[in-house]
């Protein structure tokens, strides 16, 4: 009897939890905030790479991923859609392409540090500074950050938020 | 149940503009600015290590500082090998005995390089220091060392010099 009436709270109890936390992702504060914390992160890691492309690419280049003809096109240019989704979810436009377009760089970025974990290869992530101050964290640690960046993104994405 | 479609046409158009406002303003600043990027050129390590210094890359940061002591320790026991990066005027003038200059270092094989390398440098010199420290790392050094306070410091620490009288 006890057994039972246990199981039925311990049921009523995960319901409470269920619902609680999908009124809590459907909630308009959280939107607000995905979309600030994803802008905000984005435009902050942007802007070394924006002020030096050089820079990047060498950061590029040291991840062994892209061919050599890609590399320059892409320090160019990647900073700059980061920097512009960034911006638009700061001021609330084209909030859900920027959010597709950010969450599908941080799927990217994950697989190649999973690549490049497998391949045994050194890099300097260079997600938010060009330097490297001794800091470097390892494979895991930036593929859970990444994760924990990545979670925004699908809010924001999946939100019905009218 | 709502269901979420994720491409509409809006999506798709609204994505399309982000990504060619993106590329046109990187384009543009690529062509404005003066570390311009050849865009379709093949990466070429050697243009981007001229700004190696300013971006800081390459671990510079990552190595380690070593006092005179430790410095004296390495290279008694020869554990180290120590490159004196500094000008060749300064390196005739003293330098820490056993160290080589930058002209021997350029012309050695490095082909079983011992595991610690340590760079004496000082201010003028710290420029070009990135450019050492990268070449070291390619040629399988496993660790670097960088004595920064350099030969003033050694001096002041009363240990001995080495001159050189060569034309360089």
């Amino acid at each position: 009897m006890d057994r039972k009436r246990f199981s039925d709270r311990k049921i009523e109890f995960s319901e409470i939890i269920k619902r609680k936390s999908e009124k809590l992702l459907r909630s308009k504060i959280t939107y607000i905030l995905a979309r600030l914390l994803l802008g905000g992160i984005f435009v902050f890691a942007s802007i070394p790479k924006v002020l030096s492309p050089l820079g990047f690419s060498q950061i590029i280049y040291n991840y062994k991923i892209l061919p050599d003809f890609l590399i320059y096109i892409t320090a160019s240019i990647l900073p700059w859609i980061e920097f512009f989704c960034g911006i638009f979810l700061l001021i609330g436009v084209f909030i859900r392409s920027s959010a597709i377009i950010l969450s599908s760089l941080l799927y990217i970025f994950i697989l190649i540090i999973l690549i490049n974990m497998l391949r045994d290869i050194n890099f300097d992530c260079g997600c938010f500074s060009l330097t490297s101050n001794g800091n470097n964290l390892n494979g895991f640690v930036l593929i859970i950050r990444d994760l924990f960046i990545l979670f925004p993104g699908l809010i924001l994405i999946f939100h019905n938020h009218k | 149940m709502n269901r979420i479609i994720l491409f509409n046409k809006k999506i798709c158009i609204e994505i399309i503009t982000i990504i060619a406002i993106s590329i046109s303003v990187g384009l543009l600043r690529n062509l404005i600015y003066e570390e311009s990027l050849s865009l379709f050129g093949i990466y070429d390590l050697k243009t981007s290590e001229r700004n190696l210094y300013e971006i800081g890359a390459y671990n510079i940061d990552n190595s380690i500082e070593v006092d005179a002591y430790a410095v004296k320790h390495l290279y008694e026991n020869n554990i180290a090998l120590i490159i004196d990066i500094r000008s060749y005027v300064k390196y005739n003038d003293g330098h820490i005995p056993s160290s080589i200059n930058l002209d021997s270092f350029n012309s050695m094989n490095l082909s079983n390089p011992k595991d610690i390398v340590i760079i004496v440098t000082d201010e003028s010199s710290n420029k070009i220091l990135s450019r050492y420290y990268r070449k070291l790392i390619k040629k399988g050094v496993k660790k670097i060392l960088v004595y920064k306070r350099g030969i003033k410091d050694w001096i002041e620490n009363g240990f001995p010099i080495e001159k050189s009288n060569s034309q360089k």
